[in-house]
């Protein structure tokens, strides 16, 4: 666990600085062709979701071992693919100069490229190498999940939900809460993955022969499927640190009900079919998908305010609970993702989509959702682990500059984005209109402060770690 | 011989004989989509009975991660068999065109096969997979719709043998609708390179020459927007440029 | 359409509301704990009422939002005026001049790559998009009411010149 964690923070931290230099070059502070901007901007994408990814995978591979037996050899397996991926993107990026960010929607990147056709090559198959580690993974975890339940039908705690009496009294019981993260993770992620193995083979053979024709809204259609699952997903795997942390924080158990099992059923279907909101100015696509799409993003929202942030709200209230970095992550972490949901419910809502597509409101919510959510939940589990080994907990003044830093500078940075979004500031701009370059000078600021609580937070995780393993549970 | 095996060779027999469809059927032009499905049903024939043989197999131990890894590679292979460019020299070749669909056979079964092996249902979901994925490609893989070649304000006439002195006023419109964008709108420079005292570096038929056939990331206009007189136009317009 | 600025209002809001009560809740008299099942049962017997409120709000949210969708518009009137928009690396060739108070039909595509077509207004804010695609033509069916220069962004990732990409036209 420790290897993928660790490994996807550290791919995290560097493309947390790219995207420092980024928005510093849109505020206008430091030089950047339009040719190098948009080769980080690749690289920012695609590393911090993949780097999310990684450390989510670590974190249920982990609590799925906890309930099961595992080879361990298939986690380093893919592990390996993972990591061939990610060093075949970074050679398309440096020295390739591939510069057709992550999302790139045929005919694109093969119509006015700047860069050399191994690059693309070298990008395509990066990506395929990190799918492919991604569907060994769901594979062996949805091979475990559904030996240890019974099938399907036991993975999702069908019988449980729906025979609850007959089950409860045979003294049967239901997976636990951070199983049915790991389940959905690895059934959609299957999906995601095998979409993504498509389009990208489908480029991949058009950039050896380009007779082959590819229809482009076939193309953005699954590109946009792929993308939006994964990076959900990221979200999705990182929660199930919360239902285990943030128990242990509270010192109050966290079940599954038969709430909790729907609730995870929602997820599972609207997770996936909510990607038709990237198309909603797509006007070529069949109307009925631009309706489902919406009623999908708003639904896949229930699940997450009714159960999950709820019970996470019930958790913490009148516990008496220590506020220690882990604690303050994983509800922080709670409270981005809810915020950010709002920010996405609106784009999700095609009348204000028709002002906000592709707008810095797009990046302005998903920046919140994975700064504010997925990243604070991957460390506040972390610390939690880390805490629970020392027995100790960091002082009262390094928690709050840790706080200020990545609460307030988070909050700084995100919010620029939503109020040049709102303005009408395109997003993926190099240069941007006015009022971008303001927003982009105060995000960088932002930023920055961010950057260095996180940085006070990595000395902190070291100091920890260091010290001697501690009898007083915290 | 249990009755998994039973039904599993049964199944594969039926879809080797389908397979062999093209020695009998000869020479014939079937639309791309519908060969798409025709191999996708192909795939899920082998996939099934791959799953099947799996399941009538007495184990003793669990299969290890190279049935995994070989199960989660057969999908990507698959499509590249399903290479749609070669499909007219297959229609015209039967015993190449059986020789690829026995291929496709083979990575649908080992896909329903070796991820049956590795855990009960994984082989359903690699199949489903594999098959999902040939599936999928009907609409897009090797398809396209026809260009809608829609008439835009500038719409060029076809090439004429006779190009008349370049007409500078009509450059610097095509110059500020086209070129601006990257050259600035006074050819100072911006994403492109600047043009001011172009001439110098390039002469008028360089600079023609030029625009007809860019490096890129200079996009090529000639002749979809530009026609020869634009270009050359547009080239007079540029040799101006202080 | 102008509702860029309500959706940030109602973002900030919604968004602050959602802050202040979630720190609020968990640290509301948190010197006094209280063992899980007192704050469980409550909480429960909340949530049935949490629920049904978050899912009737989306349900009519979704509901209102239906008569604005641009799709159906592009079903416009038969005497609509037509305009055609090609888009391609890196302009656009536009109208020149749009009249207002009367209905306009954009048929849009693009040459090469995929591009967004979008008007932003003389206030600068954005009056409305709509994808440029090769191979496709998107109808977007609009009525201007007010008179004067417009500008277009292209709002799709397109290559190296994305940034670059503009037209305009004026309304009158």
């Amino acid at each position: 666990m420790w290897t993928y964690i660790g490994t996807g923070l550290a791919i995290f931290t560097l493309m947390m600085l790219a995207g420092i230099l980024l928005r510093a070059a849109q505020a206008g502070w430091i030089p950047v062709d339009p040719g190098t901007f948009y080769s980080i901007l690749s690289l920012h994408g695609v590393g911090m979701i993949v780097a999310m990814a990684i450390a989510g995978l670590g974190t249920l591979w982990y609590l799925v071992r906890r309930e099961m037996e595992l080879d361990e050899r298939i986690a380093y397996i893919a592990y390996g693919f993972f990591v061939a991926g990610v060093i075949s993107v970074i050679v398309s990026v440096i020295p390739g100069r591939y510069g057709s960010l992550w999302t790139m929607l045929y005919p694109l990147p093969f119509v006015g490229t700047y860069w050399p056709a191994w690059a693309t090559g070298a990008w395509l198959i990066g990506n395929a190498l990190v799918m492919l580690g991604f569907m060994l993974w769901c594979a062996q975890i949805l091979g475990a999940l559904l030996a240890k339940y019974g099938g399907v039908r036991g993975m999702l705690a069908i019988d449980y939900v729906f025979a609850n009496r007959a089950f409860t009294q045979a003294g049967r019981k239901p997976p636990p809460p951070a199983m049915f993260a790991a389940a959905i993770t690895a059934f959609d992620g299957f999906i995601t993955g095998t979409v993504g193995l498509v389009i990208g083979t489908a480029l991949l053979v058009h950039l050896i022969d380009p007779t082959v024709a590819i229809d482009p809204l076939w193309a953005k259609n699954l590109t946009y499927l792929f993308g939006h699952s994964i990076a959900n997903l990221t979200m999705y795997m990182a929660v199930a640190g919360v239902y285990v942390g943030l128990p242990l924080c509270t010192k109050r158990a966290y079940h599954t009900s038969p709430q909790l099992a729907v609730a995870w059923w929602a997820t599972l279907v609207f997770v996936i079919i909510a990607y038709f909101h990237h198309l909603y100015m797509d006007f070529a696509q069949m109307q009925w998908m631009q309706f489902v799409g919406e009623i999908a993003s708003y639904l896949a929202a229930v699940p997450v305010v009714v159960v999950t942030v709820y019970g996470g709200v019930m958790l913490a209230h009148r516990s008496g609970m220590r506020w220690s970095l882990g604690a303050m992550f994983l509800y922080g972490g709670m409270i981005g993702w809810v915020v950010g949901g709002v920010g996405a419910v609106i784009d999700a809502t095609i009348p204000a989509n028709v002002d906000l597509h592709n707008t810095l409101w797009v990046p302005a919510h998903f920046h919140t959702y994975l700064l504010e959510g997925v990243l604070l939940f991957t460390l506040g589990w972390a610390f939690v682990n880390i805490e629970q080994r020392a027995g100790a907990v960091s002082n009262l003044m390094m928690r709050w500059l840790v706080g200020l830093g990545m609460f307030g500078g988070g909050a700084l940075f995100v919010f620029s984005f939503y109020i040049a979004g709102a303005a009408g500031v395109p997003r993926r701009y190099a240069v941007e209109p006015v009022p971008g370059p303001l927003w982009a000078g105060v995000a960088t600021a932002g930023a920055i402060v961010f950057a260095l609580g996180f940085a006070l937070c990595v000395f902190e995780a070291i100091r920890l770690m260091r010290l001697p393993k501690g009898e007083v549970a915290v | 011989m249990n009755k998994r095996s039973v039904a599993a060779s049964i199944v594969l027999l039926a879809t080797v004989a389908f397979a062999l469809a093209p020695i009998f059927r000869g020479a014939v032009e079937i639309p791309i989509p519908v060969h798409h499905v025709l191999h996708a049903m192909m795939i899920a024939g082998a996939a099934l009975a791959g799953i099947l043989f799996a399941g009538s197999l007495e184990r003793e131990r669990r299969a290890g991660a190279p049935w995994l890894i070989v199960a989660m590679f057969a999908p990507v292979f698959a499509m590249l068999l399903m290479w749609p460019s070669e499909y007219s020299y297959f229609e015209t070749h039967p015993y190449g065109h059986v020789a690829e669909h026995l291929g496709l056979m083979f990575l649908g079964f080992i896909a329903g096969y070796a991820g049956q092996r590795y855990a009960n249902g994984i082989g359903w979901a690699a199949g489903i997979g594999i098959v999902a994925m040939a599936v999928l490609g009907v609409w897009g893989y090797g398809v396209a719709p026809k260009a809608m070649a829609p008439a835009p304000a500038t719409m060029p006439s076809t090439a004429s043998a006779a190009i008349a002195p370049p007409n500078v006023a009509h450059g610097a419109t095509l110059f500020a609708q086209n070129c601006a964008a990257c050259h600035g709108a006074t050819g100072a420079g911006g994403a492109g390179p600047s043009l001011r005292n172009e001439r110098v570096r390039k002469g008028l038929a360089a600079a023609e020459a030029w625009i007809e056939n860019p490096a890129a990331p200079m996009p090529k206009l000639y002749p979809g927007t530009l026609s020869a007189q634009d270009v050359a136009d547009v080239a007079g317009y540029v040799e101006t440029l202080r | 359409m102008g509702t860029a600025y309500l959706s940030f209002e109602i973002f900030v809001v919604v968004g602050a509301l959602a802050i202040i009560a979630m720190v609020f809740l968990a640290n509301y008299r948190s010197q006094e704990p209280l063992p899980q099942e007192v704050v469980t049962s409550k909480g429960y017997a909340l949530r049935r009422y949490w629920f049904w409120l978050v899912l009737v709000v989306s349900a009519i949210t979704f509901a209102m939002t239906i008569p604005y969708f641009p799709y159906s518009a592009a079903k416009t009137p038969a005497d609509a005026k037509h305009f055609t928009v090609v888009a391609q690396q890196y302009g656009f060739s536009l109208p020149a001049v749009v009249p207002v108070n009367v209905p306009v039909v954009f048929d849009v595509t693009s040459r090469d790559v995929n591009h967004g077509f979008g008007i932003y207004g003389p206030s600068g804010a954005i009056v409305g998009q709509v994808q440029a695609m090769p191979d496709y033509t998107n109808h977007l069916a609009m009525t201007f009411t007010v008179p004067g220069h417009y500008t277009i962004r292209c709002l799709e990732y397109c290559g190296i010149a994305h940034a670059a990409m503009q037209g305009e036209f004026d309304v009158r």
